[in-house]
């Protein structure tokens, strides 16, 4: 594997129920995400999307296979410890009830400080700076409700990356808004992951979001589709019956070869 | 825990006219149980008192009585046996009957507990103002505080007394020699007449004199070791024909309907505090279930459970304190506005229980909500599980 994955899925899968009521949710995935990497993970719904998102948070057990954040295996982990390596290592945005209702956009984001045992003025600073970055300084003291839909969203990522986590995950981060601040959000979580070198993944149906992206994970029935870039020709993601099957064989290695066969 | 006391807090504080509201819901609660625990001990206290004060350590009942007071007779020899218990240090004769002090100023009579004692013997009570009884026949009297707030009566004052005799009621004059204090019995102020006095004044079939040592109901012992009260208690029985003997506590927990009574205002407050528990507890299962989504989001970006559950007994806790403070203080304020005669006692053993049950309660109800907000599952927050 190489020094710069921060996290990688191997051979995943997830079955839910037994017997003739048995369903496959995910089916043998692997692929990995390196440092300062943007990726999005894409298909229709059902696809399992959102299944494989909580298995590489540490939220889902996989039925087989393995995950891997910053080289740690989360399954070795108890409960206890993977939601303190979650706190550490794992940013999170969500579709909706992103932020906790009765603490304001800054405390909702010193709220992982809190947790993280890291209060103090640097870290405090550090809170104040993302969210003027995020274009929030004069609605630091703002409720939730008092806040839109996109700036939420930015309150979100801010919270995702004030720990300085290993990776970022988005659940649907623009189901909820406008075409506009939907750009705006992921334009934003792309240029902040970049800069930061965090990996990010982001789950979304919207295929206009995977401009931003550098990579693009498709899903279907549960099965990785295919491996694409923003460059490539998308219209089998819209159409997935066009898209050409490709090898699990080339997903079942590292990072190096991932990105070779899909390049 | 300082994490959890900072999103209690928060929580708390930013959504202050709901729990506010709710606190006040507490109250209400507070208030009912307070005033069932009020009243349980002002009823409690009107029945037992003069019995709980007693100078005596044991009281000697006719043995066919049942420990009925009334039904119980004890004759002078009967007392004269029990002084010759070697350990008996006094023996007194206790008297009840019921009498009424009419008082055409005030426009109502005001019925009393009529006790006969001997005095100077076990069974007078002690006096704060006045003087105790002087002579076994003599048309004196030691009256209740109660009475004397009712009445306006005074050391030195006189006043008479109503008493059925052969048909008709009958008046007699007495005179006012001491006060004493918390002395009620058969929830009634209790006025004290010399034996042979009560003997003559309280209701009869036929008028009487009073008997020169008439029988009374009970006989109160005083025992040189109060320490030996069992094996005193045992000795009496033994070599005195015909008696029953027992404490104060067993005496007071046997006058006419104390312990159905006692029973009967318990089982209010037991479901004064049920529907308490049920109320509390349903609030906070609704406020919880609300919050569901954002519990799992909390639980997701890395919450520990811990932290969760600290977080919302942290708050129970507060709105329950906040609610039984609140009722606490109304419940204060309006017992300033009851009359005396009103058997209300906030004091005593009953009200710190009654507190203390509300405060319990808060938490108990709660941790319905605690358990729930601990299963939330934290892929909630992603549209996943539940």
């Amino acid at each position: 594997m190489s020094n710069n994955v921060a996290t990688e899925a191997r051979s995943v899968s997830k079955v839910y129920g037994s017997g003739a009521n048995q369903v496959k949710a995910i089916d043998d995935v692997s692929f990995s995400v390196e440092r300062g990497e943007f990726v999005a993970l894409v298909g229709p719904s059902g696809s399992g999307k959102t299944t494989m998102l909580a298995m590489l948070a540490g939220l889902l057990q996989p039925s087989s296979g393995s995950v891997l954040i910053d080289g740690e295996d989360l399954l070795e982990m108890g409960d206890g410890r993977r939601a303190a390596f979650r706190r550490r290592k794992v940013g999170f945005t969500f579709q909706a009830n992103n932020l906790v209702s009765f603490l304001t956009a800054l405390e909702n984001v010193e709220l992982m400080l809190r947790l993280a045992g890291q209060y103090d003025r640097q870290h405090r600073k550090r809170a104040r700076q993302l969210l003027e970055m995020l274009g929030l300084a004069d609605r630091m003291h703002a409720l939730p409700r008092e806040l839109s839909g996109g700036q939420q969203q930015r309150v979100a990522i801010a919270r995702s990356l004030i720990n300085n986590p290993a990776v970022v995950l988005a659940d649907e981060p623009t189901a909820s808004l406008d075409t506009e601040r939907a750009y705006q959000v992921v334009e934003t979580m792309a240029h902040l992951v970049h800069e930061q070198g965090r990996a990010g993944i982001m789950v979304t149906h919207d295929l206009r979001m995977v401009e931003y992206t550098d990579r693009i994970i498709h899903l279907l029935d549960g099965r990785l589709e295919q491996i694409v870039t923003p460059d490539d020709d998308l219209s089998c993601l819209a159409d997935p019956g066009s898209c050409q099957m490709i090898s699990d064989d080339v997903f079942a290695v590292d990072s190096d070869q991932v990105a070779a066969a899909v390049s | 825990m300082s994490t959890a006391l900072y999103l209690a807090l928060k929580e708390t504080w930013r959504n202050r006219g709901r729990f506010f509201l709710f606190s006040l819901v507490i109250a209400l609660i507070t208030l009912l149980i307070l005033f069932i625990a009020a009243l349980g001990e002002g009823l409690g206290a009107g029945n037992r008192e003069y019995l709980e004060n007693l100078d005596a350590d044991l009281l000697v009942y006719q043995d066919t009585a049942d420990l009925s007071i009334a039904s119980s007779r004890i004759g002078c020899t009967t007392r004269d046996a029990l002084r010759s218990v070697n350990g008996v240090k006094a023996v007194g004769p206790i008297g009840f009957s019921s009498a009424t002090i009419p008082d055409a100023n005030r426009g109502e009579d005001l019925g009393v507990s009529l006790i006969g004692v001997d005095p100077g013997r076990p069974g007078e009570p002690p006096v704060t103002a006045g003087q105790g009884l002087e002579r076994r026949s003599a048309n004196e009297a030691i009256i209740d505080r109660m009475v004397a707030d009712v009445t306006g009566l005074r050391v030195g004052d006189r006043f008479q007394i109503r008493s059925p005799q052969g048909g008709e009621d009958q008046l007699y004059l007495l005179k006012v020699l001491g006060i004493t204090e918390s002395q009620m019995y058969a929830i009634q102020p209790s006025i004290f007449v010399p034996i042979i006095k009560w003997d003559e004044i309280r209701p009869q079939a036929r008028v009487s004199g009073g008997a020169q040592d008439p029988a009374c109901n009970v006989a109160a012992v005083e025992l040189d070791d109060p320490g030996q009260i069992d094996e005193m208690r045992a000795r009496l029985v033994a070599q005195v024909r015909n008696v029953d003997v027992v404490n104060r506590q067993t005496a007071w927990e046997n006058t006419p309907g104390y312990t159905a009574q006692q029973q009967t205002l318990n089982t209010q407050n037991g479901f004064a505090l049920l529907i308490g528990l049920l109320v509390i507890g349903g609030f906070f299962q609704i406020q919880t279930l609300q919050k569901v989504p954002q519990i799992g989001m909390l639980k997701a970006i890395g919450t520990p459970n811990r932290i969760i559950a600290l977080a919302s007994l942290v708050q129970i806790v507060i709105i329950n304190l906040l609610g039984v403070l609140i009722g606490g203080l109304v419940t204060f304020g309006v017992s300033l506005a009851f009359p005396p005669g009103i058997p209300l006692v906030f004091e005593g053993q009953a009200i710190v229980r009654a507190l203390a049950s509300i405060l319990v309660i808060g938490p108990l109800g709660g941790l319905l909500s605690v358990r729930l907000s601990l299963r939330v599952e934290p892929l909630i927050a992603l549209g996943l599980g539940g």
